[in-house]
């Protein structure tokens, strides 16, 4: 690997992938934040919020990883931080 | 006519070896076996007088000469165990592997072997469209970097692109829209698939378009474009597939892309990582994808032991990872047109906590075919094998739409049906899956 590309791949490791299992499919940004327990400035706006699994209504979100604190949860079932690697045409 | 070899351990060993240097030769042979004059004795075995200096005294010293004869195949029956004080060993046919045409591997960098009309002949696309199976009715997904519509009807005569259907990567919002990206990787993607389907409609999913790293010629972007394109690609299908709406009765997704190198990745002991993590969210939403369904490809990478390709990390201790081993995907590897597998194709097992009997099977790749790259460059790399095989799917799902087979029985007779080249081993094999893709084998099959 390169070290522009090591440095790309640090780059884009500031930013994990969250999932969140809400109440409905909704892709609101503000109700994932708050679901997340991260403030909504942390959420990639661009990403936004996506419906992963439509029967049990879960999302992912793109959130700075600095934001993002691993605590119990107990309204809402979250999960992560995954990764977002890059990906490559083979 | 049979060819043997007859060794001799008394010979003369400070002459030049020949027939009649080794004693007793002429008479022991019979009539009915003609030496070969043109195969130059062979000393084989012992330890020459020459390289016996330096070494112990004691050391063995014995001398066997190996000369090539012939015989005809009615008399393999009376050959005796030795002529003399010769002993006779077979000297049997032997071939290159797998396929035996005594050429080399072909590699990243080796010429196209053939074009995509032998790629039809070797599927016989012509019989898969007389029973019906054109892509007809079915939506095939292209997630890659984007299609050039202009270049495909330069080669093809006629192409389907569904305009309604638009995605923009993250950050991208200048996307130039369905079927008008400049002709690349994704635009061979589509004609690889259209050649056996050229009636499926192509939705242009340009998931590595987006800025990547730095990276030369390779097309590349970060995993969430590709979830967030399959979020849109599953909201999209419920609405396309749903009552009264049935634009399509099938949907296909063809992908060649995946992450080459493990450190792109989150260390090996973090719960987050991707590349063997069936609860990452994005092997969830194939999971999600895949329970509608939809048949869902992906190239099983570059990565081949044989000549990997250089952007394959060092090391890889399994070189099929992340989706690309997802239990609910086909992981399609690549062959030559001589049915032969092309060295750069990665092999299984797949990672651990996938599936590990990936790559599923293997389609055709490394012919000259989109020519995006130049007149002479082939469509290579399982790029190339995995919309191969997608567009045979599509075509199949004419005949047999989701609502009679579901993804998983097509999974699984495509490999059932799957075509085994001579020598390879009896069900999976790590660099073919279950073999070579027959959709005519498999048309017959399906409900």
């Amino acid at each position: 690997m390169t070290r522009a590309v090591s440095q790309a791949v640090a780059e884009r490791q500031q930013r994990v992938l969250i999932t969140v299992d809400l109440s409905s499919d909704t892709k609101d940004a503000q109700v994932a934040a708050e679901a997340i327990g991260v403030p909504v400035s942390a959420i990639d706006q661009d990403f936004g919020v996506v419906v992963v699994n439509p029967a049990i209504h879960r999302h992912a979100a793109r959130v700075d990883m600095s934001a993002f604190e691993r605590r119990e949860n107990t309204r809402f079932a979250v999960a992560g931080p995954y990764a977002d690697p890059v990906i490559v045409a083979w | 006519m049979r060819s043997i070899l007859i060794a001799f351990s008394e010979a003369d060993r400070d002459s030049v070896p020949s027939l009649e240097a080794i004693p007793g030769v002429a008479d022991a042979l019979p009539d009915w076996i003609r030496m070969d004059d043109s195969y130059r004795p062979v000393r084989v075995g012992g330890i020459g007088a020459e390289a016996l200096q330096g070494l112990p005294s004691d050391a063995p010293a014995s001398e066997a000469y190996v000369l090539r004869a012939s015989i005809d195949e009615s008399d393999l029956d009376r050959v005796p165990d030795r002529f003399g004080t010769g002993r006779v060993f077979a000297d049997p046919q032997i071939v290159s592997f797998p396929g035996g045409q005594g050429t080399p591997i072909t590699c990243g960098a080796s010429p196209a072997v053939g074009d995509y009309q032998d790629v039809q002949d070797k599927l016989n696309v012509p019989g898969l469209h007389a029973s019906g199976a054109t892509g007809h009715g079915t939506a095939l997904a292209i997630m890659d970097s984007g299609v050039s519509e202009s270049h495909l009807r330069g080669i093809l005569p006629s192409v389907n692109i569904d305009q309604q259907v638009s995605w923009q990567s993250p950050g991208h919002p200048s996307s130039p829209g369905p079927g008008h990206h400049s002709a690349g990787h994704g635009t061979m993607c589509a004609f690889d698939a259209l050649i056996v389907a050229p009636d499926a409609t192509v939705l242009d999913y340009p998931i590595l378009s987006s800025p990547g790293p730095p990276s030369g010629t390779w097309f590349s972007a970060i995993l969430s474009n590709a979830l967030s394109a399959y979020a849109h690609l599953l909201a999209w299908w419920a609405v396309a597939f749903g009552p009264n709406r049935r634009r399509y009765h099938s949907l296909v997704v063809s992908n060649s892309w995946g992450m080459s190198d493990p450190n792109w990745d989150l260390p090996p002991s973090h719960p987050g990582r991707y590349q063997d993590n069936p609860n990452h969210p994005f092997s969830q939403i194939v999971a999600a994808l895949a329970s509608h369904n939809v048949d869902i490809l992906f190239s099983a990478g570059n990565c081949g032991s044989h000549c990997p390709d250089p952007q394959c990390g060092p090391n890889m201790p399994y070189s099929i990872t992340g989706a690309n081993a997802h239990p609910d995907v086909t992981c399609v590897g690549g062959v030559d047109t001589n049915d032969r597998w092309v060295g750069y194709s990665s092999e299984g097992p797949a990672i651990p906590n996938l599936d590990p009997d990936k790559p599923d099977l293997a389609a055709y790749t490394h012919f000259l075919g989109s020519m995006v790259g130049g007149n002479n460059t082939p469509d290579a790399g399982t790029s190339a094998a995995c919309p191969v095989a997608a567009g045979c799917v599509a075509a199949l799902r004419s005949n047999h739409s989701q609502l009679v087979a579901s993804a998983r029985r097509m999974a699984s007779i495509l490999k059932s049906s799957a075509r085994k080249t001579p020598g390879s081993p009896v069900g999976w094999d790590r660099k073919l899956g279950y073999g070579i893709l027959d959709p005519v084998a498999s048309d017959s099959r399906l409900p």
